[in-house]
């Protein structure tokens, strides 16, 4: 890759992010003000928490590095600063934001993406969104939906 | 680090599955506008999943594994 690309590939990778993590905020508060988390049992709910989570554990653990990171820039390491020059060690420093996001593993300087298992995670999470879905859109009736489509478009844009 | 295994995108696989669970109490709610909202709310969260698996596959996209190599 040459220099000129690896500035406007740095630019993406972090416009990405930032999208990325605003999505999460909105996906969060949308599950924050759910009605439908008020009707969990208390497994359900014991289940959702545990997935959820804290800034220790659970999905939180992952938003709060990428934040920290969307408010501080690249802070690559001083030895690979030193071996690959500022440039290239901080598109790696981005790279393991990446990988942190793909797998849940925070593993510093030996962090590598797993390209194959994010793309297994993607489209499991692009099947267990099309499952609920699809059962939602069977409790109310066809005419209720699409009128119900278009809210929860505006709502999804409006957080 | 996490309870939740297998990355982030698996973890909020798990949560949409957690819901589609409790989509079965679903019955519970009597009240109509609550009724809606709850289908609202959950297409919403279905929507912004949709683009976060979106996004997801532009930054696989954008992944180089040579310039990553050490």
């Amino acid at each position: 890759m040459s220099e000129a690309e690896r500035g406007s590939y740095a630019s993406e990778c972090l416009r990405l992010l930032r999208d990325q993590l605003h999505r999460l905020e909105v996906f969060s508060k949308l599950l924050e003000d759910a009605p439908v988390v008020e009707i969990l049992d208390a497994t359900l709910k014991r289940e959702l928490d545990a997935i959820i989570g804290t800034k220790e554990e659970g999905l939180m653990s992952v938003g709060a590095p990428l934040g920290i990171y969307l408010m501080m820039g690249p802070l690559p390491s001083e030895a690979d600063e030193k071996v690959s020059g500022i440039e290239l060690a901080r598109i790696r420093y981005q790279a393991e934001v990446l990988s942190v996001l793909f797998t849940g593993n925070e593993s510093g300087a030996n962090a590598h993406i797993d390209l194959d298992s994010a793309t297994a995670n993607l489209d499991e999470l692009q099947a267990a969104g099309e499952r609920l879905r699809r059962r939602v859109t069977e409790l109310v009736s066809h005419e209720d939906i699409l009128l119900l489509a278009k809210d929860a478009e505006k709502r999804a844009h409006s957080l | 680090m996490t309870s939740v295994s297998g990355g982030f995108f698996k973890g909020l696989a798990q949560l949409l599955d957690t819901l589609l669970k409790a989509v079965s109490q679903f019955r519970e709610i009597i009240d109509q506008k609550h009724r809606r909202e709850t289908v609202r709310d959950i297409l919403a969260a279905c929507l912004v999943a949709n683009e976060i698996v979106r996004m997801g596959r532009l930054c696989s996209s954008l992944q180089d594994r040579s310039l990553f190599a050490r």
